[in-house]
């Protein structure tokens, strides 16, 4: 097909510039959303408040002058040189103007509490990012140690190694995340990432064994194994190399999964606990104020098809320079 | 003291139907709720009545089903002795009356002549004394009911229309116990008491006959056409089981059931509209559920031993703004565990206001200042960081703890938030592994349903979660308990709640209103604290407009 | 034939017995108080101590376990501890509105989702599959939740042309009752379908894309292969990891369709499965994983059968017996 050549080629850049921006959005948000302002004065003294919000970035910065001013009613030393774009805080509650439909003051609206729904959602960028790169990146780790293991040694270990990935494959995946919360007790971002990775690694697991029995046939893996390499040498130097795009397609698509069984997760009651605004909780947030507010459901959504429409372009793509050949995305 | 009789009403039947109207007549204390009752069309036999049921009972025993759920409909199959109104008075309804004598320790029954079970049988005082039998038999598990019986130190069944009750002292809240609807003896006498095969499918007395249930689907009853208050309008009355509130919602506007609750938002969004108003009725009640907070007081964390830390927290919370804000207005801000009523007109204390400010001094002065550069207050090198567990699935839980969290923030107080499971939540109160708890309670009318949140003998396994322990409301407790005099009782609960108020054990922090539907197709339906069911004679009165469906 | 089935079905045992092991164990991590079940309205300090020591696990959950699966291997499944009733009534009252709910839910998105893939894998770029594949990820990204008002908000109180909630109107029998499901069964259906659907046609579609890669069927159509006699060839060639795919969504169905079962009051396992895990119902959460691990692993078996009828290369591979997993 001739004319499939021309869009691949700039959907892909596209799709990573798109990935590129949230991450960047998600990373910089205080500086993007915040209620405090990016450069300031306070009795003669240059600030910058914004900056001491940033994670890691904040400690380098004067926090003392930043956190002790009162920044929604700036004082009389107070001179605000610099605004973020976006002049409100993703935590900045304000009773007053809930369920603000879009507008001027607020571009996407208010959500119940009247929150600017643009800040949450900047915000909330990197939680829910962090928690699908995070999960995927634990689960490709788990899966793909435990099937090299599984692949290479055979025999016995094999055997347990898989039934064990079948046993946790059997389980439904909301059911067995929901379990891991509760036993752990911990419902933050670590915890959200380790419960996902959890229902997740086992689909790695079985593809890389399967791989790696298919491969252990061909000849190049009997010439390495002649040259004398030993067992995980071979491996990492020969397999790696074959074995890493059709990983590529697994992972763009467990990130989206897993930011989508955040999301499920915090329906059933269990997911990241406020403040912080994941994605998952912005749209668990907005289903009691369904039926008045459209705005709360919408933008988070549209912010996930956003990501999931770049991670399929990607994966995609990844796919195709994979070569011909089977590829389980999953 | 002078023995109380309670007159009966000689005959209910059509006459039940004239007193409700007399009733929503008189319309509802509060003012800007919508009137109780709606007189209109008029009654006559036939017709479906179909309610949303959020929760699926667990079981139909008299005895044993004592969540919200199974009442519902174990009081429309079952008949109890005596029973509330819609607005929350005793009323007779197996008993022709009651009676007490020696003090308050004897409580004498009488029952009604000619009480037939759904079987044929009659019904006597034998099995009324069986019934309570079953309801103290370890082996029954009846959580619920056990706590009102266990001041009672003997049932007797002198005659076949008599019961007599004798408690060890005197208990003011007696009669609540005896809303328990009552088993037919001689159908359950052989089963074991930890389940039988009628807990599925019940035999009363009551308006109501049961003919059906599909589990996690319907309940299905039908009119009692014996029944000895007269035969119910409905012919048959279906609890349609619909987990999700906005279900509900939709399917009262599809027209698959007759009531729904609405949220506030949605209430917003709906009323006014000319359709809406013209297929519906609002019904709005506030029922007696209260939000608090536990600030686990004992001295396990370095924080909320002191009162003052504990009145600042208070302070502190918008829970006016909340109310005002996320509820629409519709629900009541609470600085007490008690209802009005029950602490008498001049009795009711100014409430908490919403004072950031003075939070903030009375933190300063219980040594919990802001000097450090990271803006958190601290005492001795501590800071004041703490977790507020809250029941995940709640979204008023998730939204108040979110205000919460972000006016404590503003006072230099980092509070995290745990969302849980509700055992989880529950198993980490009891265990006393916690520094602070949203927690939500359904008291009963009676003041003396605090007992169990404030008295010191129940810290150790009972819900006093917050270790709260004062030697002088222990005393007035237990002399609430067994005072029988109304304005004594009011005086009472009266200091009790100035010491709530000054020592905080708890933050009482609203209890929201429910805004619920009905369809303009059923008449005589009435609104009382707890809702259309809950209430005698409730939906054995409802009717729809022009007979059949 | 017959002897690799009842060979595979053998293996099955262990991974079975594994299971309910894990499910055991995790089932004792977790954080209980038989007050949460029984605890009423406002019990007192005495009754909740009694029902500590009554009711708590007591015996070593070694020993119980032990008891647990004796009383299974003789086929009784205990009882709920929350209404007492034995747990495979209970199952029995929800498996079949699951069973009902998940293989329409299959069918409507495999009957949609490969044929839309088909389509965008031979048109590449064409409008249908840019602005289908757009479409799909939305109704993927869309919560459940709005996803189920809106269909309810249309079909049923707009246009009045479905049922609603729930699995019936009255309680009879025969042709109208048979045909007042199906009428209940079309929005539950079509809600858990909308966010399958662009996974399996995103699948659909890379897999037909590699089937078409090879090199026979490039040579066919070079040499003049109608378009619909390509498309027979791909799709039995892109059948295999078709099939798989239903073996991997199997187990998210039967316990995700929570949302959905709890927006329709669809009366499955997916609800009764989380009431039992937020009541600690150790019984039915045990039962529910073994009937879910039970479904799974007999589908795995399943896909091997018709591999065998896609794959004579893998048939041969299969019944040789060198196959692992």
């Amino acid at each position: 097909m001739r004319d499939s050549a021309d869009p691949g080629r700039r959907g892909p850049a596209a799709a990573v510039g798109v990935l590129l921006i949230l991450t960047l959005a998600g990373t910089l948000a205080p500086l993007v959303a915040n209620d405090k302002p990016i450069l300031a004065t306070v009795n003669g003294r240059l600030a910058a408040p914004a900056l001491a919000d940033l994670p890691i970035a904040g400690r380098w910065f004067d926090t003392s002058l930043a956190r002790q001013t009162a920044w929604d009613l700036p004082g009389p030393g107070v001179r605000v040189l610099l605004r973020a774009p976006v002049p409100y805080s993703y935590r900045g509650i304000n009773l007053d103007e809930v369920l603000r439909p879009p507008g001027r003051r607020h571009l996407l609206g208010t959500d119940a509490l009247g929150r600017d729904l643009l800040a949450r959602l900047i915000h909330g960028t990197r939680p829910s990012l962090w928690i699908g790169l995070g999960a995927t990146g634990l689960a490709l780790l788990a899966g793909g140690l435990i099937g090299a293991c599984a692949g290479l040694r055979g025999g016995l270990v094999d055997l347990l190694l898989m039934r064990l990935t079948d046993i946790v494959a059997c389980f439904p995946p909301l059911v067995l995340a929901l379990a891991f919360v509760i036993a752990s007790g911990h419902s933050g971002i670590a915890g959200m990432m380790a419960a996902i990775a959890l229902c997740r690694w086992t689909g790695t697991a079985r593809f890389v064994r399967a791989e790696i029995l298919r491969h252990a046939d061909s000849d190049l893996w009997a010439a390495a194994r002649a040259a004398g390499g030993s067992l995980p040498r071979v491996a990492l130097k020969h397999l790696a190399p074959l074995l890493l795009p059709p990983l590529a397609v697994i992972a763009a698509f467990g990130v989206a999964h897993a930011i989508v069984l955040e999301s499920s997760l915090s329906f059933v009651g269990l997911g990241v606990p406020p403040p912080d605004p994941s994605w998952g909780l912005i749209l668990a947030e907005s289903r009691p104020t369904m039926d008045a507010a459209w705005w709360p459901v919408v933008f988070p959504s549209l912010a996930l098809v956003l990501v999931l429409g770049a991670l399929c372009v990607v994966a995609e793509r990844a796919a195709g320079s994979s070569g011909e050949r089977e590829t389980t995305p999953l | 003291m002078r023995p109380r009789i309670v007159g009966a009403r000689p005959h209910a039947g059509t006459a039940l139907a004239a007193v409700l109207v007399l009733l929503g007549a008189l319309g509802c204390a509060r003012s800007g709720e919508a009137p109780a009752s709606r007189p209109h069309g008029t009654p006559a036999p036939g017709g479906r009545f179909v309610f949303p049921l959020l929760i699926e009972p667990m079981t139909l025993n008299f005895v044993t089903g004592t969540d919200l759920p199974s009442s519902y409909v174990t009081r429309l199959v079952g008949d109890s002795l005596v029973d509330h109104d819609a607005r929350w008075n005793p009323v007779p309804r197996l008993a022709e009356g009651w009676e007490w004598t020696d003090g308050g320790r004897v409580l004498t029954f009488r029952l009604r002549s000619g009480v037939r079970f759904h079987d044929g049988a009659p019904l006597t005082s034998a099995d009324v004394l069986f019934t309570y039998e079953r309801a103290i038999d370890p082996k029954t598990r009846a959580v619920g009911r056990v706590e009102a019986f266990l001041l009672v130190d003997r049932v007797e069944a002198p005659d076949a229309r008599t019961v007599r009750v004798v408690y060890k002292r005197p208990f003011a809240p007696a009669l609540q116990g005896w809303e328990m609807p009552i088993l037919p003896r001689h159908r359950y006498e052989k089963e074991d008491p930890g389940g039988s095969s009628l807990d599925r499918a019940p035999i009363g007395s009551g308006p109501f006959k049961f003919a059906s249930w599909q589990s996690a689907r319907r309940i299905v009853l039908t009119a009692n056409t014996d029944y000895w208050g007269g035969r119910p309008w409905l012919d048959t009355l279906v609890f349609e089981i619909i987990p999700s509130q906005d279900t509900a919602l939709q399917a009262l506007l599809a027209g698959e059931v007759d009531y729904a609750r609405l949220t506030p938002v949605q209430w917003q969004a709906h009323a006014g509209e000319a359709s809406f108003e013209r297929r519906f009725e609002g019904l709005r009640y506030t029922p007696p559920f209260m939000y608090f907070i536990v600030w686990r007081g004992d001295g396990s964390n370095p924080f909320f031993a002191d009162p003052r830390v504990r009145l600042a927290m208070t302070l502190a919370l918008d829970r006016q703004g909340y109310v005002r804000s996320v509820l629409r207005g519709l629900g009541e801000v609470r600085s007490s565990p008690f209802r009005a009523s029950a602490l008498g007109e001049a009795g009711e204390l100014a409430p908490i206001p919403y004072d950031p400010a003075r939070a903030a001094d009375l933190l300063d002065q219980a040594g919990w200042r802001v000097d450090g550069g990271g803006g958190v207050r601290e005492r001795h090198g501590i800071p004041f960081r703490f977790t507020l567990l809250i029941y995940g699935m709640s979204e008023d839980h998730l939204q108040f703890s979110q205000v919460a969290q972000e006016g404590l923030r503003r006072l230099g107080i980092v509070m995290e938030i745990a969302r849980l499971d509700w055992p989880t939540l529950l198993t980490r109160m009891r265990k006393g592994t916690f520094e602070a708890a949203l927690t939500g309670n359904l008291p009963s009318p009676d003041p003396d349903a605090f007992y169990g949140q404030l008295h010191s003998s129940q810290i150790v396994s009972g819900q006093n979660y917050a270790g709260f322990r004062d030697l002088q409301v222990d005393a007035w407790l237990d002399d609430g308990r067994s005072t029988l005099d109304p304005a004594k009782r009011r005086e009472i609960y009266h200091r009790i709640d100035a010491v709530l108020g000054e020592r905080q054990p708890y933050t009482f922090l609203f209890s929201p209103a429910v805004q619920a539907a009905v369809s303009r197709r059923v008449g005589n339906v009435s609104a009382g604290p707890s809702g259309i069911i809950d209430q005698y004679p409730g939906p054995a009165a409802f009717y729809i407009v022009g007979g059949d469906r | 034939m017959i002897v690799f089935l009842l060979r595979r079905l053998v293996a099955l045992a262990p991974t079975l017995l594994g299971i309910t092991l894990v499910a055991f164990a995790i089932l004792n991590i977790l954080p209980d108080d038989p007050g949460a079940t029984w605890g009423g309205a406002a019990p007192s300090a005495e009754t909740l101590q009694r029902l500590q020591t009554e009711m708590g696990p007591g015996r070593p959950a070694p020993e119980r376990y032990w008891t647990w699966l004796g009383a299974l291997l003789r086929g009784d499944l205990g009882h709920s501890v929350r209404d007492g009733r034995p747990v495979a009534t209970i199952l029995f009252e929800s498996l079949p509105f699951t069973l009902l709910l998940n293989l329409g839910a299959v069918c409507l998105i495999y009957g949609f989702a490969i044929p839309f893939g088909l389509y965008s894998a031979l048109a590449p770029g064409s409008v249908v599959d840019r602005l289908g594949g757009v479409v799909l990820v939305a109704l993927y990204a869309l919560p459940s939740f709005a996803a189920a008002l809106l269909l309810q908000e249309i079909f049923a109180v707009r246009l009045g042309l479905l049922p609603l909630q729930g699995v019936s109107r009255g309680s009879g029998g025969g042709i109208p009752a048979i045909t007042d499901l199906l009428r209940h069964l079309v929005l539950p259906t079509a809600c858990l379908a909308l966010s399958g659907w662009a996974f399996v046609a995103r699948y659909a579609r890379a897999s037909f894309r590699s089937a078409m890669g090879q090199e026979f069927l490039r040579v066919a159509r070079s040499k003049g292969l109608s378009r619909g006699r390509a498309a027979r060839h791909l799709i039995a060639s892109a059948a295999v990891p078709l099939v798989t795919l239903v073996t991997v969504i199997l187990p998210g169905l039967v316990g995700g369709s929570v949302i959905v079962e709890q927006a329709f009051s669809w009366p499955g396992l997916g609800r009764l499965y989380l009431a039992a895990l937020e009541a600690r119902d150790y019984p039915v959460v045990l039962a529910l994983t073994l009937l879910s691990a039970i479904a799974v692993l007999l589908g795995q078996v399943g896909a091997e059968l018709l591999y065998m009828f896609v794959d004579p290369k893998l048939r041969q591979r299969l019944l040789s017996g060198s196959s692992g997993a």
